[in-house]
């Protein structure tokens, strides 16, 4: 059911629509004048509306014309009524933007089924929207761990680090990986590496923040993005991240128990000085320094200052 | 045909229960708006308020339209057009028999839809 916004001078023909779509159980909200019609717009969520074209100030299709030329929430449908004056010329009544019409006097049944159309056409919008959303997500997020994707990682990463030079912040971030996780995969199958990297993620998630973003980089790297974090807090929660990891306990094939250890590099931008501070040079600096953690042997954290 | 049955007919199958309760709604909303509209055009008239008038007149049009007085639309309509584009002194005689179709027109609702 929706919510219909009648716009309409003339009290007769706004009783007539009122009366039609309440029974049809639609909720009608009453304006008379284009003005009424735009501040009731402000004040409630309305997507459909039904305009008389000539009213005195504003009329229906500069009502119209009006919307089409804001930004809503969402789209508004909108039918023009029109009274077949030779000043009311329905072309440049759905070039303004109306989407459907009506000739005075319409009958109770047209009017239903033009409301009909309209319904329909919302209800695809709705669709559409809520389609686009899943892909946004769906764009955003690695189907393997739920983790961000490297795209979005890196996105949060670069709004972050914008955020942390306006506030004068420091920002962390942790390059990670699982060690000799190709031996994983070939000792005990995909399946049990992707098993391990779910659980890697896992373990990521709890022991990070909210407001930390987390990545799967690539295969089995991953990106912590900690905004507003020293060095040695940033280093603190790598170490407890990388012991985390070491309490993982799989079961392979055999049916033995075998576990898992990674590395981390952590790069602490202090204070951003210079207009712009670069993302790539904080990973880079973060991934040369788990290069050093992996070099000591594995299992194990390095870090970095910029 | 002074009224057209049909149009106010057409809302019996939407109101089914609620359509003799609406229509007397509606009738009676069309007899005061037009004594409101016709001091409007009077008073437009002596005014020599050209906007006035045929706003006043395209109003009473479709109102009239709505309940099925398509003669007295017809003559609304035709009042609306000379009023933007003549002399409106010029039209104070169509006055009086705008007033007596539209008597007319009330009569035969009242009849219809006592």
């Amino acid at each position: 059911m929706l919510k219909i916004l009648v716009v309409d001078d003339e009290h007769v023909a706004r009783r007539m629509v009122e009366k039609t779509l309440t029974r049809l159980g639609h909720t009608i909200i009453l304006a008379n004048s284009g003005e009424d019609a735009w501040k009731k717009m402000q004040e409630d969520h309305i997507r459909f509306v039904i305009t008389d074209w000539n009213m005195p100030i504003m009329d229906g299709v500069q009502l119209i014309k009006k919307i089409r030329a804001t930004t809503l929430p969402s789209y508004v449908y909108a039918i023009l009524v029109t009274s077949n004056s030779k000043d009311e010329d329905i072309v440049e009544g759905l070039y303004a933007g109306a989407d459907d019409y009506l000739t005075k006097p319409f009958n109770p049944a047209e009017l239903e089924a033009r409301v009909a159309v309209g319904e329909r056409m919302l209800a695809l919008e709705d669709n559409l929207t809520i389609a686009n959303n899943q892909l946004e997500k769906l764009a955003m997020v690695d189907s393997l761990t739920g983790l961000l994707n490297r795209r979005a990682i890196y996105k949060f990463a670069r709004g972050e680090l914008e955020r942390a030079r306006r506030v004068s912040e420091p920002i962390s971030v942790i390059f990670l990986d699982i060690d000799k996780f190709k031996e994983v995969n070939d000792q005990h199958g995909h399946l049990r590496g992707d098993e391990a990297l779910k659980l890697v993620a896992q373990i990521i998630k709890e022991r990070s923040r909210a407001y930390d973003g987390i990545g799967r980089w690539a295969g089995d790297e991953f990106l912590v993005v900690l905004p507003g974090t020293t060095a040695e807090n940033a280093k603190n929660a790598a170490k407890r991240i990388v012991e985390g990891i070491a309490l993982i306990e799989l079961i392979n094939l055999d049916g033995d128990i075998f576990s898992l250890t990674a590395s981390a590099g952590v790069a602490t931008q202090l204070k951003i000085t210079g207009a712009v501070a670069l993302l790539d040079d904080i990973i880079q600096t973060a991934d040369e320094a788990l290069y050093r953690a992996k070099e000591k042997g594995g299992n194990h954290v390095d870090a970095s200052s910029l | 045909m002074i009224v057209d049955p049909s149009a106010l007919e057409a809302y019996r199958e939407v109101m089914e229960d609620e359509a003799d309760e609406f229509i007397a709604d509606i009738t009676s909303s069309f007899y005061a708006n037009a004594r409101e509209l016709f001091l409007k055009m009077d008073e437009a008239l002596a005014k020599d308020d050209i906007e006035g008038f045929v706003r006043a007149a395209h109003t009473f049009k479709s109102t009239a339209a709505t309940v099925g007085a398509m003669p007295l639309s017809g003559l609304l309509a035709d009042l609306e057009k000379r009023g933007g584009s003549e002399p409106l002194a010029g039209l104070q005689p169509l006055i009086p028999p705008l007033k007596q179709a539209y008597e007319e027109v009330e009569k035969k609702l009242r009849e219809l839809y006592p």
